[in-house]
């Protein structure tokens, strides 16, 4: 591979600090993997573009869930049927035991699941504070919206979700004796 | 397992394969032929911008902005950055390289003149809207990215794109690098409020597309308006010629009887029809279809959504000798007797939107299944409650936030 410049080089830091969350970030909304590949690589071109605008008055890993939730909305906004862009998607092996890969995928599934069947706003802002440990402040910022409506809409999105999950508990037992 | 760690648990698997290293090798390699723009920021005048609020509504005659400028007078001329348009400006989307169907020097960008095959292949598949919002005999495409071009004899003729908050201070790049590179700026741009406007000259254009297009300006002639509402968006009109009239103002007392006002409701945009309410109290508001506003009683007028009357709106125009500070401590205790009020930062909340960013107070509180949101904020100089109620599990109220940025009031 050719030397990498400055720019390069710190797009490839965010891309390996920040890929996998801004890719389940934007899973969580769109609910669709091939258009989550898409959508996370313009984020990141789009990144790259902008680096110099890049003012440094929130984090970069701010800045970068805002690029993907305007991403997310252009996609959901426009009335076209995006083309796929990117060929080369194939499933990587995780190099887990097949039990391994069954439990985690049980237990992923448990909450994603859940929070799938939550209203987008509520599934961004769970996502956001409790994966990614964001403040409301910084929610609200990625999210265009007051704090105290991400403090509110947070509330009301745990309170459902603890109601899907019951279920998904006393159906499936996954979590066990918790 | 307690709850929160659960969640927490559950959610840092990623589910699926991710970003994977072939996706960050493709990025690398699409942006190997992408130079990070550097952004020399034209001095825009965020001074007049301050204090001014424009809501973007289509009047019966097409687009139309009203301005206010209620606390600070309009900012000096526009100084723009260069007096050529750069072709390597090209924005946030990538440039297109495609050869033109026509001069090839009026665009590489999908400008102004370009064929909708251009830009199709530049923005995506368009869509037609049916019928042309403007009623005119051109044709109306709707693009991703908030573009909506006008198509005549297959040319495109007028340009609207919207942008973002936080993309709104792209707009001016970005409508450079769709613009034709032989463009100089004619005169000194003019600015109204929160409309900045600039006129271009581009020769290819003259020689490309008939002279009637351009009106009675000069042929090649064409215009960019540069609109920020004041949600911290932007909306930029590009169109030939000295079409359509400016400023687009439209002083106290003159606002039209009807208009249809364009929001954003839970990252969607409606668009919905609006008359002008004329309040007992000295100010003006535009009323959205879905909702009825009526005097409660003397002082007070009240607006709730004709669907839900769950969700209403308490309009309170305060005495021109009021207090703010009291009105903030009243506000404040209003709340207390509600439930725990939780105290919102409007310039922090809305740092975009001048409007509700000025506010004096923003304060919210919770009791039982209905929430209620508090703002004290001056309109024109003179001191506002207004004071909104919802369900607890409603997903916005940006319907009343909308209406409030059309208030007028008398001092």
């Amino acid at each position: 591979m050719c030397k990498l410049n400055r720019e390069e080089d710190l797009l490839s830091d965010l891309m390996n600090q920040y890929g996998q969350s801004v890719w389940s970030f934007i899973y969580s909304i769109t609910k669709d993997a091939t258009i989550t590949d898409d959508l996370s690589q313009e984020v990141f071109i789009q990144a790259y573009r902008h680096l110099h605008d890049f003012r440094g008055d929130a984090s970069y890993k701010t800045w970068l869930f805002s690029i993907a939730k305007n991403k997310c909305r252009d996609h959901f906004r426009s009335a076209f049927v995006r083309r796929v862009t990117f060929s080369g998607n194939v499933p990587e092996d995780h190099g887990d035991s097949v039990e391994e890969q069954v439990m985690r995928t049980m237990q992923q599934n448990a909450v994603w699941d859940s929070l799938l069947q939550l209203k987008p706003a509520y599934r961004e802002v769970v996502f956001l504070h409790v994966r990614e440990e964001m403040t409301f402040g910084e929610v609200g910022k990625v999210m265009g919206i007051p704090e105290t409506t991400a403090r509110a809409k947070y509330h009301r999105a745990v309170r459902q979700l603890r109601e899907i999950l019951g279920k998904e508990m006393e159906t499936n037992g996954i979590w066990g004796n918790a | 397992m307690e709850f929160g760690e659960m969640l927490k648990q559950g959610l840092s698997e990623t589910p699926g394969r991710g970003f994977t290293n072939r996706m960050k090798e493709q990025v690398l390699r699409d942006v190997a032929n992408i130079r990070p723009r550097r952004v020399h920021r034209r001095s825009r005048p965020l001074t007049f911008l301050t204090g001014a609020a424009a809501v973007v509504m289509a009047t019966a005659a097409g687009w139309g902005v009203y301005t206010r400028t209620h606390v600070q007078s309009p900012a000096a001329p526009i100084t723009p950055v260069s007096h050529s348009m750069n072709p390597a400006n090209s924005g946030p989307l990538a440039p297109v390289t495609e050869p033109l169907n026509g001069p090839a020097h009026v665009s590489s960008t999908a400008g102004l003149g370009d064929t909708l095959a251009v830009l199709q292949k530049a923005y995506g598949t368009a869509t037609q809207v049916t019928p042309s919002t403007d009623n005119t005999a051109s044709v109306e495409y709707a693009f991703p990215h908030g573009i909506a071009v006008w198509m005549s004899e297959g040319r495109v003729v007028e340009i609207h794109r919207a942008f973002q908050p936080s993309q709104s201070h792209y707009a001016h790049q970005d409508m450079d690098g769709m613009m034709p590179h032989d463009s100089t700026i004619q005169g000194t741009p003019m600015n109204a409020g929160t409309t900045q406007v600039f006129t271009y000259q581009s020769p290819s254009l003259a020689s490309f597309m008939p002279k009637s297009w351009f009106g009675g300006a000069n042929p090649g002639e064409y215009r960019v308006e540069y609109i920020y509402p004041s949600d911290g968006s932007a909306y930029v009109k590009v169109t030939l010629g000295n079409i359509s009239g400016f400023p687009l103002t439209f002083a106290p007392g003159q606002r039209p009887e009807q208009t249809t006002i364009a929001y954003e409701s839970e990252g969607m945009y409606e668009s919905e029809p609006a008359k002008l309410w004329q309040s007992s109290q000295g100010y003006s508001m535009y009323v959205l279809s879905s909702s009825t506003a009526s005097a409660e009683e003397p002082g007070s007028d009240t607006v709730f959504l004709n669907a839900n009357h769950d969700f209403s709106m308490r309009i309170q125009a305060l005495p021109s000798n009021a207090d703010a500070t009291k009105a903030v401590n009243q506000a404040k205790q209003q709340l207390s007797t509600i439930g725990q009020p939780v105290i919102g930062n409007p310039s922090k909340d809305f740092p975009m939107n001048d409007w509700f960013a000025n506010a004096l107070f923003e304060g919210s509180a919770t009791h039982g299944k209905s929430h209620v949101i508090t703002w004290v904020m001056h309109v024109d100089g003179r001191l506002f409650q207004f004071t909104i109620t919802s369900p607890t599990e409603a997903e916005s109220v940006s319907q009343f936030y909308t209406m409030i940025s059309t208030i007028q009031a008398a001092h």
